[in-house]
């Protein structure tokens, strides 16, 4: 949708026997080095999970691995404190440790080499799935009429609430950002539509395996990946580029996210 | 400020010819005439914007000569033995035939007053190829030194390191807030409705005021006021129709001009776009009376707007409307006065349809301005203007309305009003036969009016207080003194050297969070935290006819400060509550520093001229950069543009023009990581790396059709990118497909060979 106005101008010069893209050189740096973190936690058992690693030069082609014997906490705001443990390597949780709606949580993560860093995260309240279905949309660059994921909800009047979609189809995820706030919709029945960009191969089609999620997300987590999704996923036209709103502090990348989640399964008709 | 001027006292009786200056064909007056007493060398006059001068002589017997580049010198015997009424008319004529060589033109950059400007005869660049072919004054004042091109074949511009909204673009007085069409392809300039185009990059005059870096004044053509007639065009993505004529014969005169573009037509007509809207329109519209001997008024309009659409997903369309009144008096004949009223408007709309849920957001900055003027030529030594200037602004940032069924509640964020009053001297002192002065002084207020809620700012962007104005309350006034000088010096007969100071104050500004300019960006008023953007530039020029002027040779070099600059935050919310943007929002300091160089061959078969900009344009925004300087995206080291007309003969015309340009500077990724399953890229530093360096070649060929009486029609032909060079729009990154863990680079390039023809006529 926000990239209409460009879908455009790539119309207009197509119709003139235009517009072509080729892949050019550029030279490649090694960048400082920064550490990733990506921190989840849910209203579910077995659904915190820590994964942090480094960054690499944009060609890079090893690297990036994750980073062993970091000292992981989570305290919430009644003070309990869990420590994490490595699962497998750079990833950190720990099975028993569920969140609770409407409690604040502090990660705090330590390296083997003293580099500390904190981010915090309020669980917000849940608000449940109305309705899942599938509808046809015609709205992307060719008009061609195509399957799409809507959900419906009733937003809460009496708070800002940010939501974030996930959506599996036989078991892959789709990569496109589905974020949305209350802003404009406060109070309101909402559907929000699941539009990703459209490929040759991307529809679903009858008897797909559909799952998708509803994750009832804080404002820094909204930021995060606001900005991540304008600014850091390497378009250039959306916005100047720059690296996403983070809660980390002392220059971590990544993010930390105390979220609901519910799921709905289906079979495409 | 008065006693400043230093008058003459006068010993003997002096009188005064005045009068109006036209064109003899079509009764169009001629802005920039030169009268020049051969002799008597020291006396001399220009025609003003209305075609008005005003020359005072001593008693004796005069030989007058009027002259303006590309009509023939008209000389007259006068007897200054009383005060007289002399109206001229010139009469056309080719400059390729023989050795016409015009000299003392009052926009001649050797013997002018004024610095930093270049002017666009507009008959003169209907040769240059275009992209489309749409000719379009914009894209032609694009290859003229210090003036760079938004982007490939986009009509914005940037002006000495300023940005694209620090370019005050006047249409008959009326600001233009969006000079563009679809997507910046096409100004809203329809070549045959205007006469005139003149940009100061420097050295403004005291009358301008209330952008940074440059006036861009664009002056509508009044309208044949002798006979009527019809002129057209049919080109490859629009139509033009212009018609014009008097209303009462040689004294009052219409003009009405329409463009648009079908191109939606042919989008329609292919299937896979039948849902698509895509189309622009401008109409322009003059009526000219001349009431009685010492009163003109003049009375134009332009509408334009722009439509695109896919089905009722998705609608954005967005225009701009201006009207002025304006009336010219002169009293005695020393003394000119202009009262203008004059409306602006901008507004876009966009629509949307997302999961059932229909709703549209409206947005709108409108203008009330009113400006008088005087123009007072005391003696022969003095030119000036004294004025005053006065817009209200009303601006409505966003309104959100939506159907019934829809989920998205009306929002409306709060309006802003302000006030901009400007009151301005300036003086044009003939200091000798060498040197003058131009020195004038302009000085501004700018309210902040309420009613609504204004906020004051932590560092964070967070909102420690809220401060309640009610309706037509002060929020705050921000003065400033714009001091405006350029000297001059005549070296000798053949060249000079000039030098000026200006600043200049900008009390609207446009927010852009995009890295290509939008519709939809933000025009936002100063606020008690958003403060008027200052300019101060010093620049130095050197001007020479060569070749016994044939040639035109300047250079002029410049550096230009800017404080109170205004960026987006890192990750900034731009579609966030409007109500409290500057949270949004941080301020900075900027500085542009370059040489410009041109020479220009004005007659003869062939003509046109050769420009090289070396330049450097920096922004420091706290936040941005690690606080540190760094390039602005229109810092471009190397800007060169060659352009070449040659008329063949009567009927072939040929034209070519190369660009060449240092690519934008841009933000690359310098590492990755992987969020969510996705890549995400590193960034650390701002603008530091380059777009591939752009350039072009451009061919055109202008064929005279056969001529009957009062019937003219003629084909263009043209070749956008003739030998197709891809140059980049922009620069994604993605994955590569062919090394693993590798990136890719990927430019989308957009035009490359575009043919284009068109037809156009006369009668």
């Amino acid at each position: 949708m926000r990239k209409l106005p460009f879908a455009f101008l790539l119309i207009f010069s197509a119709m003139c026997g235009i517009g072509c893209e080729k892949v050019i050189h550029v030279h490649p740096v090694n960048p400082e080095e920064k550490v990733v973190i990506e921190a989840v936690l849910t209203n579910r058992a077995g659904g915190n999970v820590v994964m942090i690693s480094e960054a690499t030069g944009t060609d890079a082609t090893s690297g990036g691995d994750g980073i062993s014997g970091a000292f992981v906490t989570i305290r919430d705001s009644d003070g309990k404190i869990d420590t994490l443990g490595e699962m497998s390597k750079g990833i950190y949780g720990k099975e028993s440790l569920v969140g609770t709606i409407g409690k604040t949580y502090w990660i705090f993560v330590v390296l083997t080499d003293g580099y500390a860093t904190t981010a915090q995260s309020t669980m917000p309240s849940p608000v449940p799935i109305d309705t899942v279905f599938l509808k046809e949309d015609r709205a992307n660059i060719h008009s061609a009429p195509r399957q799409l994921v809507n959900i419906s909800y009733q937003d809460p009047a009496d708070q800002a609430n940010y939501y974030r979609f996930v959506q599996y189809v036989n078991g892959v995820r789709e990569n496109e950002v589905f974020i949305r706030s209350d802003q404009l919709t406060n109070g309101n029945h909402n559907t929000a539509v699941l539009r990703y960009p459209k490929s040759d191969n991307n529809d679903i089609v009858s008897g797909d395996q559909i799952r998708v999620e509803m994750q009832c997300i804080d404002k820094s987590a909204y930021d995060y990946l606001r900005s991540m999704d304008r600014g850091a996923l390497g378009d250039a036209i959306l916005a100047t580029p720059a690296n996403p709103s983070t809660n980390f502090s002392q220059g971590a990348l990544g993010y930390f996210t105390a979220h609901t989640v519910e799921e709905r399964t289906f079979k495409a008709p | 400020m008065f006693c400043l001027f230093p008058f003459v006292s006068l010993a003997q009786r002096l009188h005064t010819v005045s009068g109006t200056i036209k064109d003899e064909s079509n009764g169009e007056v001629l802005i920039g005439a030169t009268i020049r007493v051969v002799n008597a060398p020291a006396y001399g006059a220009v025609s003003n914007e209305y075609g008005f001068y005003s020359l005072t002589l001593p008693p004796g017997t005069f030989t007058i000569e009027y002259t303006i580049l590309g009509f023939a010198t008209k000389t007259f015997e006068l007897q200054a033995d009383g005060n007289k009424k002399l109206d001229v008319l010139l009469r056309e004529q080719s400059t390729d035939l023989g050795e016409v060589v015009v000299k003392a033109n009052a926009y001649d950059k050797v013997t002018g007053t004024q610095m930093g400007f270049e002017r666009l005869d507009i008959k003169e660049v209907a040769n240059i190829p275009v992209l489309f072919g749409e000719r379009d004054p914009l894209k032609v004042m694009q290859l003229l030194p210090g003036v760079k091109a938004a982007g490939d074949g986009n009509s914005g511009f940037y002006v000495r390191g300023g940005g694209a909204d620090q370019n005050l673009i006047l249409l008959d007085e009326a600001p233009v807030y969006n000079a563009s069409h679809l997507l910046g392809f096409f100004s809203t300039f329809n070549a045959d409705a205007i006469k005139d185009l003149t940009i100061y990059k420097g050295g403004m005059p005291a009358q301008y005021g209330g952008r940074l870096s440059s006036v861009v004044d664009i002056k509508m053509n009044e309208g044949n006021n002798k006979r009527y007639e019809v002129s057209g065009g049919v080109g490859l993505i629009s139509a033009r129709v212009k018609v014009e004529g008097p209303i009462r014969k040689e004294k009052s005169s219409f003009l009405l001009s329409a463009r648009r573009t079908y191109a939606d037509v042919f989008l329609r007509s292919n299937q896979k776009y039948k849902d698509y809207k895509l189309y622009f329109f401008d109409l322009n519209a003059k009526l000219n009376f001349q009431l009685g001997v010492n009163d003109r008024l003049y009375i134009s309009g332009y509408t334009g707007k722009d439509e695109m659409g896919l089905g009722t997903t998705f609608g954005l369309d967005w225009g701009n409307a201006t009207g002025t009144l304006r009336w010219n008096h002169v009293y005695g004949n020393k003394l000119f006065s202009n009262t203008s009223v004059i409306v602006s408007n901008y507004d876009y709309n966009i629509a949307i349809e997302n999961g059932g849920n229909q709703f549209s957001i409206f947005s709108q900055i409108r203008d009330h301005n009113l400006k008088h003027e005087f123009q007072w030529y005391p003696d022969n030594k003095h030119a000036v203007r004294a004025g005053f200037n006065s817009i209200f602004h009303a601006i409505r940032p966003g309104e959100v309305t939506s159907t019934e069924s829809s989920s998205v509640n009306d929002r409306k964020f709060q309006r802003r009003y302000s006030i901009e009053n400007a009151a301005y001297l300036s003086d044009i002192w003939k200091m000798g036969d060498r040197v003058s002065l131009n020195y004038g002084v302009r000085l501004t207020a700018a309210t902040v009016l309420g009613g609504g809620d204004f906020y004051t700012f932590g560092n964070d962007g967070a909102v420690p207080d809220t401060l309640h104005f009610e309706k037509g309350e002060v929020v705050k006034t921000y003065w400033n003194v714009e001091p405006r000088l350029t000297t001059s010096v005549k070296v000798n007969e053949s060249s000079s050297v000039k030098a000026s100071y200006v600043r200049n104050s900008q009390n609207l500004h446009l927010i852009s969070n995009s890295t290509s300019s939008n519709p939809t960006d933000k025009w936002i008023s100063n606020t008690n935290n958003i403060k008027p953007e200052l300019s101060d530039q010093v620049s130095l020029g050197y001007y020479a006819n060569l070749f016994g002027d044939r040639y035109e040779f300047s250079t002029e070099v410049y550096y230009k400060s800017m404080t109170n600059q205004i960026d987006y935050r890192d990750g900034a919310d731009v579609f966030s509550n409007f109500d409290v943007v500057e949270s949004q929002l941080l301020y900075g300091k900027g500085r542009a520093y370059g040489l410009e160089w041109q020479i220009k061959k004005n007659s003869g078969k062939l003509t046109g001229w050769l420009s090289y900009t070396l330049s450097k344009t920096e922004r420091q925004i706290e936040g941005i950069n690690g606080n540190q300087w760094y390039n602005a995206r229109q810092d471009r080291t190397h800007d060169v543009a060659i352009v070449g007309t040659y008329r063949a003969n009567d009927k072939w015309t040929f034209s070519a023009n190369w660009v060449y340009y240092t690519g934008d500077a841009i933000t690359f990724p310098v590492g990755k990581y992987r969020i969510d399953g996705r890549t995400v890229y590193l960034y650390s530093g701002r603008n530091g790396y380059r777009m591939p360096n752009y350039h072009r070649l451009d061919l055109g060929a202008t064929v005279q059709l056969r001529k009957r009486k009062h019937w003219q029609q003629e084909l263009s032909f043209s070749i956008y990118n003739a030998y197709g060079r891809e140059n980049a729009y922009t620069i994604d990154f993605r994955d590569s497909e062919t090394r693993p863990g590798g990136t890719d680079a990927v430019q989308t390039a957009l035009f490359k060979y575009i043919p284009s023809i068109s037809y156009n006529f006369k009668f």
